[in-house]
């Protein structure tokens, strides 16, 4: 690990008012990996929608996020305990509509008692 | 009408509706409804100023919305700012509600 790339861990209390603190850290993190402006924006939504779907579909235990940057890419991934989780839910739904428009790579899945997504943001080479 | 909270939205009397200022997300979206809901008649609620917005907003604005034509009334989304418009966009619910440019 150099000083552009690196791993950054949150844990955070199962509240609503807490998607703010994964925005800005996701925000700050897309910062250092260079990514535009509406890269930035895209990933802060991101981040949003996957944790909206931890918080209103885990058992309410704390939400564990992992944000890995390196130049042009961030990848996340998060998870919480879950043991009932309706993923095909109309909310889940939305949400996922947007997670596929705004980031790349995504998949949210519950098994083993825990509910987990990962999503990643590159930037966008020929900048369409 | 002028309610503010440490979650992010403000919620203020416009002078033919209400006008939303900051982020809709999981912790306001649930205020958001209920100030439009407990607005009487048709509801135009201005989003120029919304800055962020999530599927609970969207979820929020789909409740209100069906709320006031439950009553009668109707819900009209006024300047959505460019985040607003988007994922409105994405969602496919454009349509379903009347925007006032």
């Amino acid at each position: 690990m150099n000083e552009t790339d690196g791993e950054i861990l949150l844990t955070l209390p199962a509240q609503p008012r807490m998607v703010r603190v994964a925005r800005l850290t996701a925000s700050a993190v897309a910062s250092f990996a260079d990514l535009t402006v509406d890269d930035i924006d895209d990933l802060k939504i991101a981040v949003d929608e996957a944790c909206v779907v931890l918080l209103e579909h885990g058992d309410g235990g704390p939400v564990e996020l992992a944000f890995r940057f390196a130049p042009g890419s961030v990848q996340v991934r998060g998870r919480t305990a879950g043991t009932e989780a309706d993923l095909g839910a109309e909310e889940v739904q939305l949400a996922t509509r947007i997670l596929e428009v705004v980031a790349e790579d995504f998949a949210v899945e519950s098994d083993d008692g825990q509910i987990s997504f990962r999503l990643q943001k590159s930037a966008v080479a020929d900048g369409g | 009408m002028n309610e503010r909270a440490d979650d992010g939205l403000q919620v203020v009397a416009a002078s033919d509706g209400l006008e939303a200022r900051g982020e809709i997300d999981l912790d306001s979206a649930d205020r958001l409804t209920e100030a439009v809901v407990g607005a009487p008649g048709r509801v135009v609620l201005s989003l120029e100023g919304v800055t962020f917005i999530d599927s609970s907003g969207l979820r929020g604005l789909i409740q209100a919305q069906r709320t006031l034509q439950g009553r009668g009334d109707d819900l009209v989304l006024r300047r959505p700012s460019p985040v607003v418009h988007r994922l409105l966009e994405i969602t496919g619910l454009l349509d379903e509600f009347t925007i006032e440019a």
